[in-house]
């Protein structure tokens, strides 16, 4: 669903209660992932879609959104296919997700199936909506959305579909469709010789996926083979000391394990499983509860006990596990799901001291992640854009790459050591100087009143309403000392509503300077950035 | 006879001083002091330069407590020579206000920036002690609002521990109010430029010629072992990043002996904040 349809279908519904929210591409990746790993509760060889270099046509962004799942040989334990995909579809309602299942022989048919045989369905649910006919839930409900391919289907049942349920990238699809072909049956009923005279061999290999039922390799996120340590108490425990103790004893052994393979984990997860007193239990009530699990991705791979047990001990302060006289500890699992060889480096060709500050600065990261979120460690990037608020790019330093694997500290602190940051790429240094642009920018601007001379040029100034945090507002007037302007600055046509703003670089004669702009539509003025 | 006497008694007050600041950088790296990249700070400076594994706080000027006073800009000035060996420097930016191009413009490179937001003040300090620990971190540069004396020693042994410099961004009524174990504290104040003659009223000020392409501080140093009596430098940062020193005669009267600073010397406040 594209952002003005989901605009649209929210405000059919008449509900406040919703707002926008940016894309956050490693938030989705983390989800999938995650998702993928729940649903080896129905299958053990779960994946996730590998997508390629360039985008497939009828997809916006490229990062992996289907998960693939080898069933062969348990459709049997749910009685029958047709039954396992209504059991994987009422998990996932469960869940809250919206899901399209297909069921067929091949990946290529599968993902042809659930991507594009109920997208007709979809979107006439979206239009009923949008027409009030229907409610979100009730039209969510009433769509099928599972199919299922029989053994050796014919050709004739994905006819009708469309050429970009083949994965074909942009390109290709485009040149189909300046011929005029829309749909796999019209694809089919050209020469093979020609195709690979005009296109290349990639689309043909697409169509034996699909008709054929070419097999393609599931790209597994975890064998379950993972290395693990497991101990099982006699007695609960009840005290965080001691599950310190424990946790030091297991991670050591996690890593003995590694060391004895040359390996470093990526993933270490952690389950408590608890249990209610016997004291405390009623007769006839469960005594297990759920597990507390805590789940790290590491910066780089890892088998330093010390390092691996300051990182846990950080997720156990910021979540611990809610332990009473009644509620113990009874077995602890430490698993490394994921593990790669480590990496030795001859550093003595490189400036040693830099790569030692890099692993050290990796594991600063993980540490800080591990305790304040994710979200909450950082690194800077630059984007060419005017608006000022669409320049700085923020990206979390712990994350996972499109095929699910941990982003190395190779990708995030560069490769070579930069012994000079002067001739780093990154460092442009501005034509204009280093005062051009504010060292803090406010997330939402604050409404200044001015006073002008008879020239209409600003003299005076103020900020009005409610102050944010850091700025604060003065009801009295500041008198402008000196200013540069204004610097127009427009939005690109193709990047939603035009906002076109004069902005001006200010000093008050408190010796405070702000960068405020004009909003050209509204005349309004704008405190938007700080030199501070 | 009284001489001798006051000779060997300012002897043994300052080898006593000598021996109390061993003791205090007993666990910093010895020796290491790196270069503010201005020569006349770097002469209010007793030791030259700033120590290794010691922490910075710049305050603002009571008058000047609206953001925009120029302090953060000052701090990547001084944070940026800690980063040439390939370290890293930390921000703290809980409001996610950092604006990259300034960032890059003041020659801060980015791939070797670390930014943290917190929420809670007990996440700051850790976040805080755990940067300042790692030897990777070259600067690091926070706001403080409220520090108690505890969260501030342990900071100190912190910076102490890793080698790096913590740069510290106050308000001086929090400084004063606060306890800091600081070891060089700077009253920042943004003036106009001293080249123009801003100081006088214009009619318009879009009229003027542009004056801010550097900016100026008047910075007086309130805080440096050694130091008895305060300091003050007017320096200014050009449309490069790079330092511009004022003529002395036009810098503001230094080596003032202004006994009201004593009152916030660094052994009063240390008492006063233990006790």
């Amino acid at each position: 669903m594209t952002a003005t349809q989901a605009k649209s279908v929210a405000e059919s519904t008449q509900q406040s209660n919703w707002s926008w929210v940016e894309h956050d591409p490693q938030e989705d990746l983390e989800e999938i992932f995650s998702l993928a790993e729940q649903l080896m509760q129905f299958s053990p060889l779960v994946g996730v879609e590998s997508i390629e270099k360039n985008l497939w046509a009828g997809r916006s962004i490229l990062q992996p959104q289907s998960i693939t799942m080898d069933i062969t040989g348990l459709e049997s334990w749910y009685g029958g296919e047709l039954a396992m995909a209504i059991e994987v579809q009422r998990w996932l309602t469960r869940e809250g997700r919206f899901a399209c299942i297909g069921i067929a022989d091949s990946v290529g048919q599968a993902w042809a199936v659930s991507n594009y045989s109920f997208r007709k369905q979809v979107s006439e649910a979206m239009f009923k909506i949008e027409r009030a006919e229907s409610s979100l839930a009730d039209s969510l409900n009433e769509c099928n959305r599972t199919g299922i391919i029989e053994r050796n289907a014919s050709r004739k049942r994905f006819s009708e579909l469309p050429i970009e349920s083949l994965r074909l990238d942009i390109e290709t699809v485009a040149k189909l469709h300046r011929l005029g072909i829309r749909t796999i049956e019209s694809l089919q009923a050209l020469p093979r010789q020609s195709l690979t005279s005009r296109f290349t061999s990639r689309l043909l290999d697409r169509l034996d996926q699909c008709l054929d039922a070419r097999p393609e390799p599931i790209s597994i996120r975890s064998t379950g083979e993972s290395l693990e340590v497991c101990i099982d108490f006699e007695h609960p425990i009840f005290l965080l000391e001691e599950l310190q103790e424990v946790l030091r004893e297991s991670i050591a052994q996690l890593c003995r394990k590694l060391e004895s393979i040359g390996h470093g984990t990526w993933r270490l997860v952690v389950r408590l499983g608890l249990e209610i007193s016997t004291m405390q239990v009623q007769e006839g009530s469960p005594r297990a509860v759920p597990s507390h699990v805590i789940q790290l991705g590491l910066f780089q791979s890892s088998d330093d006990p010390t390092h691996l047990l300051w990182l846990i001990q950080g997720c156990l302060e910021r979540n611990p596990p809610q332990l009473s006289k009644n509620l113990g500890i009874k077995h602890i699992l430490v698993q490394a799901p994921w593990t790669s060889a480590i990496r030795w480096k001859q550093n003595a060709l490189f400036d040693s001291q830099t790569l030692r500050y890099r692993d050290e600065a990796a594991k600063l990261i993980d540490g800080l992640a591990a305790r304040l979120g994710r979200n909450q460690v950082v690194g800077l990037s630059l984007i060419q854009d005017p608006i000022p608020e669409r320049q700085t790019k923020t990206k979390p330093l712990t994350g996972l790459r499109n095929d699910g694997t941990e982003q190395s500290t190779e990708r995030k602190l560069r490769k070579r050591p930069i012994e000079d940051f002067h001739k780093s790429r990154s460092v442009v240094p501005l034509s204009d100087g280093s005062w051009t642009r504010p060292t803090q920018l406010l997330i939402a601007p604050l409404k200044l009143e001015v006073q002008c001379d008879s020239s209409e040029i600003p003299t005076r100034i103020r900020l009005i309403g409610e102050s944010s945090k850091g700025a604060s507002a003065s009801s009295d007037f500041q008198r402008m000392v000196e200013a540069i302007g204004p610097e127009r600055i427009e939005s690109n046509w193709w990047s939603g509503p035009t906002i076109r703003r004069s902005y001006y670089r200010i000093a008050l004669d408190s010796g405070i300077w702000w960068w405020i702009f004009q909003d050209l539509s509204n005349k309004q003025w704008y405190l938007h950035g700080l030199f501070h | 006879m009284i001489d001798t006497d006051l000779l060997s008694r300012k002897g043994l007050v300052k080898e006593l001083a000598q021996g109390i600041r061993s003791m205090e950088t007993a666990h910093r790296p010895q020796g290491l002091l790196v270069s503010s990249g201005s020569e006349q700070m770097d002469r209010c400076l007793p030791s030259g330069g700033y120590a290794a594994g010691s922490l910075l706080e710049l305050t603002c000027n009571p008058r000047q407590r609206t953001s925009g006073w120029g302090g953060l800009s000052l701090a990547l000035k001084m944070a940026r020579p800690w980063l040439n060996d390939g370290k890293y420097l930390v921000m703290v930016d809980s409001y996610r206000r950092l604006c990259a191009p300034s960032l890059v413009a003041m020659k801060i490179p980015l791939e070797r920036l670390i930014v943290i937001r917190t929420d809670n003040a007990s996440d700051w300090v850790w976040g805080l002690d755990q940067a300042l620990r790692s030897p990777a971190v070259g600067a690091l540069i926070s706001p403080v609002t409220e520090l108690d004396d505890r969260s501030a020693r342990r900071l100190q042994l912190a910076v102490e521990q890793g080698g790096g410099l913590g740069i510290f961004l106050r308000d001086q009524v929090s400084a004063k109010r606060n306890p800091s174990w600081a070891e060089v504290q700077w009253q920042v104040q943004s003036v106009s430029n001293p080249s123009s003659s801003a100081s006088s009223p214009y009619a318009s000020p879009l009229k003027k010629p542009s004056v801010m392409m550097e900016r100026w501080f008047d910075l007086e140093l309130l805080r440096a072992p050694g130091r008895q009596s305060s300091r003050r430098v007017r320096l200014g940062i050009d449309a490069q990043g790079e330092w511009i020193e004022c003529d002395e005669r036009k810098s503001p009267q230094s080596a003032q002996h202004l006994a009201s600073q004593l009152a916030i010397a660094a052994p009063g406040r240390r008492d006063l904040a233990a006790g």
